[in-house]
């Protein structure tokens, strides 16, 4: 796959949420299209490990430094790339996680498929931070329904304040909860705070060639019956069954070549394989390589009329760099030791969650802290390894209380994490590092990070909330409390919902993108990932990304037609 | 490895009372044995383990076969020290009437697996955990004048005991109790992660389940009522219940 006809009208750089969705739009749309992928060519079908258990796995599948998440997780890189460093400036601390692969993150991300709603498009309005979009829900509805119905996401519509509901039809049945998912949901109901069906990519009816959940196997790792959703087995196939799809693996974009009239001509790429850089035109250019990388690529693309960068006449690239703020919180509860058995593996990620309930107390103005977060929970009979979930680090000694131990606490313990919403600042940006390369000869990114109060005292209020849950189930903290909220807070970039870099919004002169993902600078220049963002709502993204990216298809190939473009 | 680099101040001590006597008795005439130089013979031909062998191999990479998982190094423990991990594993782990001693499931060739790979985690494990064997050996020789693995069960938990309780760690052994520790957790793991294992733990998963998830048991169920009830809770509404 390394030599491309030259037959396509646009170049998608990037396979993930942002590239697969753009690639299916576009192909169905009968636009030719040439995907450049810097990872290597992936086939789920007979590369997912279903049903292998950890203890065939080297060190019981857990992680190292080049499976930082196990060595199962359907992940070519993670934390690390070989040959690919990046560095945070001194003082700050930012993680950045990237997978080289056909489907990039969404290979093995979690699932969590969480609707953006009202108060998320227009922040600002609500409480004079940040920026408001240049969308509205209720413009996004549509696609929010239409990328739902797409991917396939299970879930409930609970009518609740800023957890859109989805359109009649859209939602596939949410699973059943599990035993602590319904313990939990009991102490938070009885402190007044909602507990409700999680919404996550999986199908749980048969849609086509892809089946429903059979619950079992851990959709990290990949879902090979194409129950969980991933750009490998849905958008990708289907694009290149339309025929209108090439793809090319290994291959490196660095720079998007603009000429005088400030219009792309295509993009600079390396092969990896061979080592050869090469050059390749094309009529509209679409850059979906991540939030951050796609904000590289343009960073790096300086030439004498872009010398901050292409598309960076407002100095936006890099600079928004938002994350989920995470905090996660264990306890083991006496009430729950000795549960009964049963297979609690269902569609193995979240069946229930607690999205935020506070907004009215909000708006009045009784909370220390703006905008939102959620609480994913879990705790539940899973796969035996090390760590027995908490288990066995509550025995003692020797003997044959040991294994009497570890069989009454497994299944005791409950955990919560944190995902909340950042306000971005101008602390936090990726910039080009002046001096280290990649293996490649690319400039690096070097990352600026900080958190304000507004994170902080959204994390102290989390913890609150969270030790009053566990406290009304008789249960005691085992990890993540803190004095000091500070120290409980996951760096910047440690969630890897890392977005923003290249917010789109209303003003030439402080966003880079228009309100459809166009480049201000050059028109046939979009961009389809998280870089697109104008505000890190506690929503998880990937859904969103998807639901952009499905609108600014629309509106490039309205563009294409009506040769504007 | 060298005999006098392993032994501890008080086996330095005792060494050197009995090289003392031996001296003084050999001065002393042609009978060939004594009690003293019974002794020292004793000490000169006591066992050390047999040492590691080198770390050797390359860690898995970044792309690693998934379906089919190898290995990619070699496992480096001596016979002796597999021998000290497996009694180890099996006083942290015996057999009962559920299930099998951790030794019966191969839990020693995991620890070897473990602290043989090339990566900073397992070679900070690989220190402790052959400190902690030596130091098992050691204190054995020292105390019963046999090997741990030799050693009766009341010989090795009477070892065991200076290090393994919340609260009772001896002083100065520190190290030494939180390498058992870590041990342990790794045993555990590694037990329950057997196929032995899942079925002791009672983890009913891996399976794959058609149609909706059903939910809890009823069985399941009817334990989350009695525990709602006593903490004054409500159980959730019945569309949240199988
Ligand atoms: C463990 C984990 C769990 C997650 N869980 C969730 C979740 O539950 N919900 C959620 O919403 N999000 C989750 N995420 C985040 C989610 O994976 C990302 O938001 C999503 O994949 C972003 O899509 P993307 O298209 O922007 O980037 P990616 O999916 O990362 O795809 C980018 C692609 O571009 C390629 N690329 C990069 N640079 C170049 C280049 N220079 N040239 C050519 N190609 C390039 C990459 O190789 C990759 O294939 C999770 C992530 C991880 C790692
Ligand atoms: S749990 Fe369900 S969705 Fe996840 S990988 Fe398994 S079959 Fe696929």
């Amino acid at each position: 796959m390394n030599a491309p006809s030259g037959e396509h009208d646009v170049i998608v750089v990037g396979s993930g949420a942002g590239g697969g969705m753009a690639a299916w739009r576009l192909a169905a749309a009968g636009v030719k299209v040439l995907m450049l992928e810097a990872g290597r060519d992936y086939d789920p079908y007979s590369e997912t490990p279903m049903f292998n258990w950890s203890r065939e796995a080297p060190l019981l599948g857990g992680g190292t430094p080049e499976k930082d998440f196990g060595y199962y997780l359907a992940s070519i890189g993670g934390w690390t790339l070989p040959g690919e460093p990046y560095v945070s400036a001194e003082g700050n601390e930012f993680m950045w996680w990237r997978s080289r692969m056909l489907g990039g993150r969404t290979n093995h991300w979690a699932r969590n498929s969480f609707r953006m709603g009202p108060h998320d498009f227009k922040p600002y309005t609500r409480d004079g931070l940040g920026v408001d979009w240049p969308v509205s829900y209720d413009e996004m509805a549509p696609y929010f329904d239409r990328v739902e119905k797409l991917i396939g996401v299970y879930g409930a519509n609970d009518g609740l304040e800023n957890h859109p509901d989805s359109g009649p039809g859209v939602l596939h049945e949410p699973p059943k909860p599990r035993i602590n998912e319904l313990a939990i949901k009991a102490a938070a109901n009885d402190l007044g705070i909602p507990c409700v069906a999680s919404r996550r990519a999986v199908l749980t009816k048969n849609m086509g060639e892809r089946q429903a959940c059979f619950n079992a196997t851990n959709c990290g790792r990949g879902c090979n019956i194409g129950a969980a959703f991933q750009s490998t087995t849905s958008l990708i196939p289907w694009a290149r069954a339309t025929g209108n799809l090439e793809i090319l693996t290994n291959a490196m974009v660095y720079e998007v070549e603009t000429d005088r009239s400030g219009k792309a001509t295509g993009v600079h790429y390396i092969d990896k394989i061979s080592g050869e850089h090469r050059f390749i035109a094309a009529r509209v250019v679409v850059l979906a390589a991540s939030a951050c990388e796609s904000a590289r690529i343009l960073l790096n693309s300086k030439n004498a009329q872009h010398p901050d960068g292409v598309a960076n006449s407002s100095g936006q690239v890099g600079r928004n760099l938002m994350d989920t703020v995470g905090a996660g919180i264990g306890a083991q509860v006496p009430a729950l030791e000795n549960r009964p058995r049963y297979n609690e593996d269902g569609t193995m990620g979240l069946h229930l969650y607690i999205p935020f309930w506070d907004y009215q107390r909000q708006a009045a103005g009784a909370l220390d802290f703006p905008r939102g977060y959620h609480i994913e929970i879990g705790g539940q009979f899973g796969e035996p390894g090390i760590g027995m979930g908490g288990a066995s680090g509550r025995v003692d000694g020797y003997g044959p209380q040991v294994k009497e131990d570890v069989r009454r606490y497994y299944g005791s313990f409950i955990h919560f994490s944190q995902r909340g919403e950042m306000i971005p600042n101008e602390h936090c940006y990726a910039e080009l590092d002046p001096d280290q390369r990649d293996a490649f000869g690319i400039p690096i990114l070097r990352f600026h990070y900080r958190h304000t109060d507004h994170e902080i005292n959204q994390t102290a209020h989390f913890q609150q909330n969270i030790l009053a849950i566990i406290d009304r189930l008789g249960g005691t903290p085992t990890y993540g409390t803190q004095d000091d909220p500070k120290d409980m807070m996951a760096k910047g970039g440690q969630i890897i919902h890392e977005v923003g870099t290249a917010r789109m919004g209303d003003d030439p002169a402080t966003s880079v993108l228009n309100g459809s993902g166009q480049s201000w600078d050059v028109p046939n220049l979009w961009i389809m990932d998280g870089a697109m963002f104008a505000s890190k709502a506690h929503k998880n993204p990937t859904l969103t990304i998807m639901a952009l990216a499905d609108r600014s298809c629309d509106h490039l190939i309205e563009k294409m037609r009506a040769r504007e473009i | 490895m060298s005999y006098t680099s392993r032994i501890s101040r008080r086996t330095t001590l005792k060494w050197l009372a009995a090289t003392m006597g031996v001296s003084a008795t050999t001065a002393c005439g042609p009978e060939r044995t004594t009690p003293q130089e019974d002794y020292a013979e004793r000490m000169a031909k006591r066992k050390t383990l047999a040492p590691a062998r080198p770390v050797s191999g390359t860690t898995y990479g970044y792309d690693p076969h998934l379906v089919e998982p190898a290995l990619t190094w070699e496992k480096s423990m001596s016979q002796d020290q597999l021998d000290v991990a497996a009694r180890l594993s099996d006083l942290i782990l015996p057999a009962d009437d559920r299930s099998p001693a951790a030794s019966d499931v191969g839990v020693p060739d995991f620890i070897d697996e473990w602290i043989s790979a090339p990566y900073d985690n397992q070679q900070y494990d690989r220190e402790r955990f052959l400190a902690l064997f030596d130091w098992l050996e050691q204190e054995a020789q020292e105390q019963f004048d046999t090997g741990f693995a030799e050693a009766s069960v009341d010989q090795q938990k009477q070892v065991l005991d200076r290090i393994a309780w919340y609260g009772r760690v001896e002083d100065g052994l520190d190290t030494m109790a939180a390498a058992f520790r870590s041990f342990r957790d790794i045993a555990i793991g590694a037990f329950f992660a057997s196929e032995a294992g899942v079925q002791d733990i009672g983890y009913l998963g891996n399976k794959p389940v058609i149609g909706p998830y059903p939910g809890p048991t009823p069985e399941a169920i009817e334990h989350l009522e009695r525990v709602l009830t006593s903490l004054g809770l409500a159980m959730p509404e019945a569309k949240y219940l199988p």
